[in-house]
């Protein structure tokens, strides 16, 4: 977690011209994808949508697994938030069978790699780091079924944006706080 | 389904997406093949429509790729008569296929560092940015290099060779030495695009008044000590610039300022004696662009003859060029290509 990251570089060198010029549109910006609402999960969809398919519990582990993966494969984490944002949004749209979560996870991490990693692991680097449970092909197939529940919009913002957005001098510590928060 | 007319496309009735087989569409030929995959011209079995295929290569090792993730998604927002719409994706086996109709798509340029520079920074996508503009002026790829030489070879060609002079520090970057250039090169960008007549139609219209001024070439002419870039990995044979010195082989239409002696266009100060030419500024004051006779530009799309606004002559006001140029030069000598564009 401690990797510099190209963003921060650049963060770092325009900070001040950030602030003074483009940090309000920036947010307004963000706010206003956020609040799209096809690009938000439903708050209560364990209930509404999972029928006891996937619980709360279910959902704990397999972020604390992506956790994990993320540090394994010193990912960045955005890429983290991003992957769950997708998870959030796929899992109040469909319903998933509980042996199909862990394909879920890895498939969002996947596509979040893509989007936030300067070089993504591939797809046998995420068979892999389930031990194999899913083949390529499924991770694929899986990956289609996101993409197109998202309408390609793999920008989304997340907590981290809005968190970095803040610049709060010690977010590394906020930023835990949010993830703990996050998790439980 | 009903057929579409001519220039329609039946967007409101497509099937739900990706839910179709490719093998409702019948291949009639090729009509190129791209970075991502090729393009094809082909039938829909059912309704005799004709429309465009294009397929994109699942990446085993990656599955799909990002830049068609982000081609689609732009794609499906853009509503532009130049802008080819894309109407369905259709799946064959384990591949993907996207199907939209022929209209003219902007290559994406991808940033690269090059003379082994490791940092990126704004001033490395402002170059990008200005190849981007370049090329629109252009109509065609502006440094088609296929190599990291001979892409250098072609930004000295055009934007004058780096030197301690025009780039404090360049001697330091690492493969400085190594891709130095071994006769003088003069900095030629303004008599290279400055003469291509669409020039106006494409980049400079004005709307509501309002003036953005793009910095295009800022980035790349004061060549900050780190970065330069490039703006196409894509290859594309493409004819040379014009030679050194010549005029460019385009005519230059009645009423045509562009190709106006050099000379201190900027203004006088604004570009210290070292070398750079002129500026480029497009002092173009006034009603300048005429809509002369365009002569035949290679591959270059047709822009003012589709309505495009802007494509007639241009006419009063003119406030915007010159005018204010960014505040981009308290290090170093600083060419700025200002241009109104259109925000929509």
């Amino acid at each position: 977690e401690n990797k510099q990251k190209p963003g921060d570089v650049i963060e770092g060198s325009f900070s001040d011209l950030k602030k003074c010029s483009f940090s309000s549109s920036i947010y307004l910006h963000l706010h206003f994808l956020e609040i799209e609402e096809k690009r938000r999960p439903l708050p209560d969809y364990i209930e509404k949508v999972q029928n006891d398919h996937i619980t709360v519990n279910m959902r704990e582990i397999l972020m604390g697994w992506l956790v994990e993966v993320t540090e394994e494969y010193k990912l960045v984490s955005d890429t983290l938030y991003l992957t769950v944002s997708y998870i959030d949004i796929f899992l109040s749209a469909h319903s998933v069978s509980r042996n199909k979560l862990q394909l879920l996870g890895v498939s969002c991490m996947l596509i979040a790699c893509k989007y936030e990693e300067i070089t993504p692991p591939g797809i046998d680097d995420f068979c892999y780091i389930t031990d194999n449970a899913y083949t390529k092909e499924e991770v694929i197939e899986m990956e289609k079924d996101i993409l197109k529940l998202l309408d390609f919009k793999i920008g989304t913002p997340t907590t981290r944006n809005f968190l970095r957005q803040e610049c709060y001098p010690n977010y590394q510590e906020l930023q835990l706080e949010f993830l703990s928060c996050y998790l439980a | 389904m009903a057929i579409a007319g001519a220039g329609q496309l039946n967007l409101h009735e497509s099937p739900c997406w990706g839910s179709r087989s490719v093998d409702c569409f019948e291949k009639l030929e090729q009509i190129s093949e791209g970075t991502y995959g090729q393009v094809y011209m082909a039938r829909e079995i059912k309704t005799g429509e004709i429309v465009a295929l294009k397929k994109i290569r699942m990446d085993n090792e990656r599955g799909f790729p990002i830049t068609a993730i982000r081609e689609i998604k732009i794609l499906k927002k853009l509503h532009h008569e130049n802008v080819i719409k894309l109407k369905e994706s259709v799946t064959s086996q384990g591949a993907k296929d996207e199907q939209g109709r022929p209209g003219k798509c902007c290559p994406i340029p991808i940033n690269n560092l090059l003379l082994g520079a490791t940092k990126y920074s704004p001033a490395v996508d402002m170059w990008s940015v200005g190849c981007i503009f370049a090329e629109l002026l252009h109509g065609k790829l502006i440094f088609p290099g296929k190599d990291e030489p001979e892409q250098l070879n072609k930004i000295f060609e055009l934007c004058g060779a780096p030197d301690e002079v025009n780039w404090p520090g360049v001697s330091k970057i690492p493969w400085y030495n190594n891709f130095k250039p071994t006769r003088p090169m003069k900095r030629r960008l303004r008599e290279a695009l400055g003469n291509q007549e669409k020039a106006p139609a494409t980049a400079t219209t004005r709307r509501k008044g309002q003036t953005t001024e793009i910095t295009a070439f800022t980035a790349s002419c004061r060549l900050p000590p780190i970065q330069s870039g490039q703006a196409h990995a894509q290859m594309r044979p493409g004819p040379n610039p014009p030679l050194h010195g010549s005029q460019p082989p385009v005519a230059a239409g009645p009423g045509h300022h562009h190709g106006k002696p050099r000379g201190p266009a900027g203004g006088p100060g604004r570009y210290p004696a070292n070398g750079t030419n002129g500026g480029f500024n497009h002092q173009n004051h006034g009603g300048g662009y005429s809509s002369g006779p365009y002569p035949p530009q290679g591959r270059g799309a047709p822009y003012g003859s589709s309505g495009m606004p802007g494509a007639g002559p241009r006419g009063s006001g003119g406030s915007g060029y010159g005018v204010g140029a960014p505040n981009y030069s308290q290090d170093g000598p600083t060419e700025v290509l200002v241009l109104d564009v259109a925000l929509t």
